[in-house]
């Protein structure tokens, strides 16, 4: 795999909504056609939740953006794109996106719920920035509307979302006394700064 | 005369990329959503044709199969792009007729040196 962007593969069953649930970590996604829930908790990073309103088929995705953006990105999006932000951005939406319409979405009735890019530390400021302002381009872009958003602030957030309904259950995270959001979003933006923007290639 | 290249992707921000860094090359680009799309195309001659995989309505492999279908298009090269990357889609897609498989993310200079192998 060229990617560091994964299908989640974290389930339980979670007694208080009564549901199966997908817990997704950072650098994952996953969707469903069935009564699942997702879940999953966000510091500075973002998640996106998209289904299609008419079949209840969607999902969700945790990424952050790996690298500064510079000011002019928003400029000429195609001049900028070799800077792997927007590549990497692209592709974990692009994977979100395409496992929903390889379950039988349709582009045509996606909603959008985004969540998430808080200023959990000093540095972090503008990574949640970047990351909110990335992902309201990309759907602008895809003509994919965001019907809700609870995003920015200086708190983290725990996310749940039901495809089937397109219910949202947020909780905000006070102050916690240990770090784990920080720590483990530390090391994922390591791993996706890591991941190979060049593409494989074969020749036939 | 411009070579022509046909560029099926159904993501808009991938088809904009893309369009852009083949127009500034030099080539002539027309775009299309996804396969069926692309087949309505079909009636012109390409130089070339980029395909993405997994696409509403007809996926990409479905696509090239109609492309070696079409006589003006027979013999046109063909690159799969993709997010896809096992060998077994590789697989199936160089038995449908792909020239090129190119898993993304991917850096537009490197999709115009495939196309400059390809196209001379």
């Amino acid at each position: 795999m060229s990617a560091s962007f994964d299908d989640a593969r974290n389930t339980y069953w979670d007694g208080r909504f009564k549901r199966n649930t997908v817990k997704l970590l950072p650098g994952e996604y996953h969707s469903t056609t069935g009564d699942e829930m997702l879940v999953t908790v966000l510091g500075s990073c973002v998640a996106a939740c998209i289904r299609d309103t008419r079949s209840g088929i969607g999902g969700m995705n945790h990424f952050l953006l790996p690298e500064q953006r510079n000011s002019n990105d928003k400029q000429n999006f195609a001049e900028t794109y070799d800077n792997s932000v927007t590549r990497y951005g692209d592709l974990a939406m692009e994977m979100l996106i395409n496992d929903i319409v390889a379950r039988g979405g349709d582009r045509k009735y996606f909603e959008a719920k985004i969540f998430g890019g808080a200023q959990m530390f000093e540095s972090s400021m503008q990574i949640g920035a970047r990351n909110i302002e990335f992902v309201k381009e990309y759907l602008d872009f895809e003509a994919i509307s965001i019907v809700s958003e609870d995003v920015a602030g200086t708190q983290g957030r725990k996310v749940y979302y039901i495809p089937e309904t397109g219910e949202i259950f947020l909780k905000r995270i006070v102050s916690l006394h240990n770090n784990t959001i920080e720590k483990r979003e530390a090391k994922y933006l390591r791993k996706a700064r890591e991941t190979k923007t060049e593409a494989e290639i074969d020749f036939f | 005369m411009a070579k022509k290249i046909l560029f099926v992707d159904d993501s808009a921000s991938m088809r904009q990329v893309v369009g852009i860094a083949m127009k500034n090359a030099g080539y002539e680009v027309v775009t299309a959503n996804d396969g069926q799309d692309g087949v309505s195309k079909l009636e012109e001659r390409f130089s070339a044709i980029i395909t993405d995989l997994n696409m509403p309505n007809m996926n990409g492999i479905e696509f090239i199969k109609a492309i070696k279908q079409n006589a003006n298009n027979k013999f046109t090269p063909i690159i799969m792009l993709t997010t896809e990357s096992s060998d077994e889609m590789k697989k199936q897609g160089q038995a449908a007729g792909a020239k090129v498989w190119m898993v993304k993310p991917f850096k537009p200079a490197q999709l115009l040196m495939v196309l400059q192998k390809l196209l001379g």
